[in-house]
């Protein structure tokens, strides 16, 4: 949260301003999950420190928020093309493969349940840290007990409202098998990683469903459903435009409150 | 190698199963041929050891699905893996039933249409051999997905070929100067055959279909 804040706007936040981002951007975030819509936290949360930025009326690093809007735009295509690829490359060796094809689905099915554990194991580190950052800095509770509060809510997130978004991504989008869903995990993870090699930040929500319609499109444009991708993409706009703006109205209102 | 034990050994049960599935319908084969030559005796052996292999064929399918039952293969798989199984033990059991109805019901085969009979006969429930391959191929990675839909296809054609052959004879039967009675009884005799690469070509479906989820 730190890193981020002091990348998009130029001074040091108070702790009021980080919580009104905190709060705003995990409520888009939670509104976007009650739509079934893939939405990534990390939009949210620039959305919501460039709309506290503007509303203390720091100067806001809008370099450094376009080469950030850049990869939101850039990542998803990365995917497409990965995923496309090896969707390709897989299924050329699957074809040519000489073992029992039921097996390799079966390696491959979990393979893919490995890789989605990672892919889940890593956004918990990230976000848990993200949503709790800010507090455990304060010194109210100890970070460790902070994170494991942290960790819990996510998990309780996951049950209550995450089959919705899971529901778009694995069948809303296109539907998947065991060969694509590995191939969709493994090019959004090597997307990713591809990203930080180069230090931008990036969405891993968007990563996966760039990876998803990459590994649609190799069966036809029309396997995919236009409408979800639809869907997504305003999801995708309007995350931080909403956070942004949220976020400087209630640090608005509470200043003026105060 | 400990990695996938089970799915190992449900790969060699089901091939296992297909061997006694070309078993039972090679037994077949000879069944209705010496009953053709009219030796019933033999015959009559012949259709127990049909028999016997069919039940062995079961065996091995219950303890396909019991290894299924307890956690071999991802759940997503296993339908498919069973419906395969259950559609080979299908050829099995018609081949079965074949000689069951041969034996039970005595058809009287004219000796003009015999020959007629005994390549309808080869050529349904010659039909194992291509199966087998396919289901070989596909489990055991013995030849490309490529070679595997090309036996299904094999199956495919031979159906065909056997249908056609099916016709010919039903149109012979119906035109002969036979009682409408046993015309009718030969006819059945003949559905029963014919049920045989019926059955096969609905597992090269089967196989085909899961070939065809493996691909991307």
């Amino acid at each position: 949260m730190k890193t981020i804040s002091k990348g998009i706007v130029k001074t040091e936040l108070s702790y009021t301003a980080i919580m009104v981002a905190l709060i705003c951007s995990g409520f888009v975030v939670s509104i976007a999950t009650f739509f079934s819509i893939p939405t990534s936290t990390s939009q949210a949360i620039v959305g919501g420190v460039a709309g506290i930025g503007l509303a203390v009326g720091t100067d806001i690093n809008y370099s450094k928020l376009i080469i950030i809007a850049e990869s939101w735009i850039i990542c998803p295509f990365l995917t497409i093309a990965l995923s496309f690829i090896l969707s390709h490359l897989l299924g050329f060796v699957l074809r040519r493969i000489r073992i029992g094809g039921i097996l390799v689905q079966n390696t491959l099915g979990w393979l893919a349940i490995m890789s989605s554990c990672y892919v889940a194991y890593s956004l918990g580190a990230n976000h848990a840290g993200i949503a709790v950052g800010p507090i455990a800095n304060l010194g109210i509770i100890h970070p460790t007990l902070l994170l494991f509060i942290g960790g819990v809510a996510i998990a309780i997130g996951a049950v209550t409202y995450g089959k919705k978004v899971t529901d778009t991504v694995g069948k809303g989008i296109t539907p998947l098998d065991i060969p694509g869903a590995f191939v969709a995990q493994i090019s959004s993870a090597f997307g990713i990683h591809l990203f930080s090699i180069f230090g931008i930040p990036v969405s891993t929500s968007s990563a996966i469903v760039g990876a998803v319609v990459g590994v649609g499109l190799t069966k036809g444009a029309k396997a995919i459903s236009q409408k979800t991708i639809w869907t997504i993409l305003i999801g995708w706009v309007l995350t931080p435009c909403l956070a942004a703006g949220s976020s400087f109205l209630l640090y608005k209102i509470i200043t003026v409150a105060l | 190698m400990i990695l996938f034990k089970k799915e190992k050994e449900v790969i060699e049960l089901i091939i296992k199963h297909a061997d006694k599935m070309e078993e039972c319908l090679s037994t077949a084969i000879k069944t209705l041929e010496t009953y053709l030559e009219e030796d019933i005796g033999e015959a009559k052996n012949l259709a127990r050891q049909t028999d016997n292999i069919e039940t062995e064929a079961d065996m091995i399918r219950h303890e396909i699905r019991s290894k299924l039952y307890y956690g071999a293969y991802m759940p997503l798989l296993r339908e498919d893996i069973y419906k395969l199984v259950e559609s080979i033990d299908q050829v099995a059991n018609s081949a079965e039933k074949c000689c069951d109805f041969f034996l039970n019901q005595r058809p009287v085969i004219p000796d003009d249409l015999k020959p007629h009979f005994l390549e309808v006969i080869r050529e349904s429930l010659g039909v194992s051999a291509p199966l087998k391959h396919a289901v070989l191929c596909y489990l055991q990675g013995i030849c490309p997905v490529e070679v595997s839909r090309q036996h299904s296809k094999e199956i495919g054609v031979l159906e065909s070929k056997v249908d056609t052959i099916e016709w010919g004879l039903s149109k012979k039967i119906f035109l002969s100067s036979l009682d409408y009675s046993h015309k009718i009884h030969l006819r059945l005799c003949l559905d029963a055959i014919v049920a045989v690469s019926d059955f096969a070509e609905d597992s090269a479906d089967q196989l085909d279909l899961v070939t065809l989820k493996a691909m991307i």
